[in-house]
């Protein structure tokens, strides 16, 4: 039975709502008059006459009497289970999706994260009502942070499976392919052993972008590395660049001390950076200064003075830095990435379930304290007049 | 006491308080206090006569030593002559008759605690009063006219049992009031228990019965005029009312009735008529209610005062010795 919002799930007891309203009705009616006997009725009588004017005013309900009627409603509505509808349609599912680059490998015409997701959509059509939310997550660097029951996690595969959350694994054959690049040379494995392809990649699939208003330190450094790396230098930046370099300027230049693997300089540095999704922070002074993200570097450096200590420890720290970075050409996915995956499996979430007897108690457990507490207020006014 | 004339009802109300019951140290209360009150007077008059000669208070005969009595009026020549402890009993006290007047309408049925058992308390105690100053005593049941004569103490277990077999019940005939009160007249004190809730209206209707001769009495008018006038319509003279008799008017009432709470809804029920009234009291009914009943008490004062009727009030919840202790100082 649903009312106003509210299902009850023991409609039955409603029927106890009768109780508190004869309580009123009877008390309306002035049920309980007390009988006195006395001598002085006529000074009883003389009051009545000389009474102000409110005599024939509507009686009022005793204060413990409403109380009580109140505290009879909420137990009747407690008896009954009350559960509020829109809570119960209301669900959140978390689907953690695992991004790396294997889940885009393609098998039999179909990739690792749409074999994946096969399972979860039957379930998604089948379980889930109206109002239910999903909400889409890349996969954290913690998945243990999303083990729970209202969680399913999606990959290609589980070394560990999670205690309370669902999943889908796609499971899958190795998938042959190139898994390297070595200069204009790529590595491909055939499924048993790495095969070397020379010039392989052309130039234009090389590309990388420094920009030009860097710092004269950090510029020369980023083109010695990127001649080093066989990478080809655009005048402008490109979405097919395997590698960016950009300074991004933004209010005041203010100067400070950069540090890091053993190196120190001077700078000026522009106003902190703020991280973008899969960003993190390389180098920071007052705020981050160097973000790093797979293809692109982002730095807030405007000025950068000759740098104490080993000129050696700069290079490379500022090397491996771009080397993290760098991005692989189309196609090339590493040999881990290749490798089986076993067989398919899913588990739907143990919060996929429809609501159960106990949602209900927040709000039968509320109706009953509140019945309690109006009870005890009868008690404590019993002995009050309206 | 209720004189103006009520449709009687075929079930009367059941009374919460009729009966009267005097245990044995109750009666020793009243006996005690009686011995102080008795004691306490006999001191000021020894005073009177230590200074004043005996001030108009002659020797009219010895009796017995009791405890309690003032030692100032032990003969002592007689102790040392005889040794006998022996009291000098003077004029105004001997030969005294006192007449008490008690009032079992079903009105006094009300409480608790009953006003008819205060008013018996009183009683009691008001004849060990006049016994120890050696009056005729006379208890008079107003309502059904029985009455109780003693002189002596030894009686005073008789008089408790016929205190103890009041009932308040019905309601009290105004001719038999007057009457009681007329027949009380020839006493040099009187003391009338009751509750005194209408006397007020009747003295008042008496006043005003008196202005307007053609106008027949009131019931109420005509049971005041009886006690002053022997059974005579005609209301001259208050001070025949007196005719010598010192009285003493003591009104009990209950506590429900003095001081009422904001009790709600409520069913009033007359004890003795039946009568009902159905009113809601609050705290503006508690307020007419309470003026009301000072009104009916100040037409009470105005019209006793000066007729030389000596009023008190008390409460059912008060002990007897305070509420005799207001009354024989009024």
């Amino acid at each position: 039975m649903e009312l106003l919002g509210i299902r009850f799930l023991a409609p039955g007891f409603l029927a106890l709502l009768a109780l508190p309203l004869a309580a009123l009705w009877l008390g309306a009616r002035g049920g309980a008059v007390l009988a006195l006997v006395t001598g002085t009725l006529e000074s009883w009588r003389e009051a009545q006459r000389h009474r102000p004017a409110q005599e024939q005013r509507r009686r009022r309900l005793p204060p413990a009497l409403l109380c009580l009627a109140a505290a009879l409603v909420f137990a009747a509505l407690a008896l009954a289970r009350p559960e509020r509808i829109a809570a119960a349609a209301a669900r959140r599912f978390t689907i953690v999706v695992d991004r790396s680059p294997s889940m885009n490998l393609v098998e039999n015409g179909r990739t690792r994260l749409e074999r994946a997701l096969e399972p979860l959509r039957k379930w998604e059509a089948a379980e889930l009502r109206a109002g239910d939310e999903l909400v889409w997550i890349d996969a954290a660097p913690d998945w243990a942070r999303y083990d729970r029951s209202d969680a399913i996690w999606v990959s290609d595969r589980f070394d560990v499976l999670p205690r309370y959350a669902g999943y889908s694994a796609s499971g899958g054959g190795a998938v042959p392919g190139p898994i390297a690049r070595e200069g204009t040379a790529r590595l491909d494995w055939d499924g048993a052993r790495v095969v070397r392809v020379e010039g392989a990649f052309q130039a234009q699939e090389l590309t990388c972008w420094v920009d030009p208003d860097l710092p004269e330190a950090l510029r020369e450094l980023a083109h010695l590395w990127a001649g080093q790396r066989t990478l080809v230098m655009n005048d402008t930046p490109a979405k097919s660049d395997l590698f960016s370099f950009e300074l991004v300027r933004a209010g005041e230049p203010r100067p400070a001390e950069l540090a890091r693997d053993g190196w120190s300089a001077q700078a000026q540095v522009a106003a902190p950076l703020t991280a973008a999704a899969g960003e993190t922070t390389w180098l920071a002074a007052g705020g981050p200064c160097v973000l790093a993200a797979p293809g692109r570097v982002r730095c807030s450096i405007v000025a950068l003075e000759e740098p104490a200590g080993d000129p050696a420890a700069f290079a490379v720290s500022w090397g491996e830095l771009f080397d993290s970075v760098l991005r692989d050409p189309m196609g090339v996915v590493r040999l881990g990435e290749r490798t089986p995956r076993g067989e398919p499996a899913w588990r739907a979430p143990p919060g996929s379930t429809p609501a159960g007897p106990g949602e209900d108690e927040p709000l039968g457990a509320g109706c009953a304290l509140l019945a309690a507490l109006l009870a005890l207020g009868a008690w404590v006014l019993r002995g009050i007049r309206a | 006491m209720s004189p103006s004339p009520m449709r009687p009802r075929p079930n009367p109300p059941v009374l919460p308080c009729p009966s009267v019951r005097l245990d044995a140290p109750l009666r020793a209360r009243a006996q005690r206090f009686a011995a102080r009150l008795s004691a306490a007077r006999g001191r000021r008059e020894g005073a009177a006569r230590a200074g004043l000669s005996t001030g108009g208070l002659e020797f009219d005969h010895y009796r017995p030593y009791r405890p309690g009595d003032d030692l100032r009026a032990l003969d002592w020549d007689v102790y040392a002559r005889s040794d006998q402890a022996v009291v000098r009993v003077l004029r105004p006290e001997a030969g005294e008759r006192w007449a008490i007047l008690l009032d079992t309408s079903a009105s006094m049925g009300v409480g608790p605690p009953g006003k008819l058992q205060r008013a018996a308390e009183c009683a009691l105690a008001l004849a060990h009063l006049g016994l120890r100053q050696e009056a005729e005593l006379e208890l008079i049941d107003v309502r059904s006219r029985e009455r109780f004569r003693l002189t002596r103490p030894t009686q005073s277990g008789a008089l408790s049992s016929w205190l103890e077999a009041r009932v308040a019940r019905g309601a009290l005939d105004p001719a038999t009031l007057r009457a009681e009160l007329a027949a009380a007249r020839g006493s040099e004190r009187a003391f009338l228990l009751s509750d005194l809730s209408d006397a007020g209206a009747a003295l008042a209707g008496a006043e005003a019965a008196r202005s307007d001769t053609g106008a027949a009495l009131s019931d109420a008018g005509a049971a005041l005029a009886g006690a002053r006038n022997s059974g005579s319509a005609g209301m001259s003279g208050g001070a025949r009312l007196r005719g010598g008799t010192r009285w003493t008017w003591i009104g009990i009432l209950a506590p429900l009735e003095l001081e009422p709470r904001e009790l709600g809804p409520v069913r009033w029920i007359d004890a003795e008529s039946g009568d009902e009234l159905a009113l809601e009291v609050d705290r503006e009914v508690l307020g007419a209610y309470g003026r009301a009943l000072e009104g009916a008490r100040e037409r009470l004062v105005r019209a006793a005062a000066p007729r030389g009727i000596a009023l008190a009030r008390g409460s059912s919840a008060e002990e007897f010795e305070r509420i005799l202790g207001r009354a024989l100082r009024a």
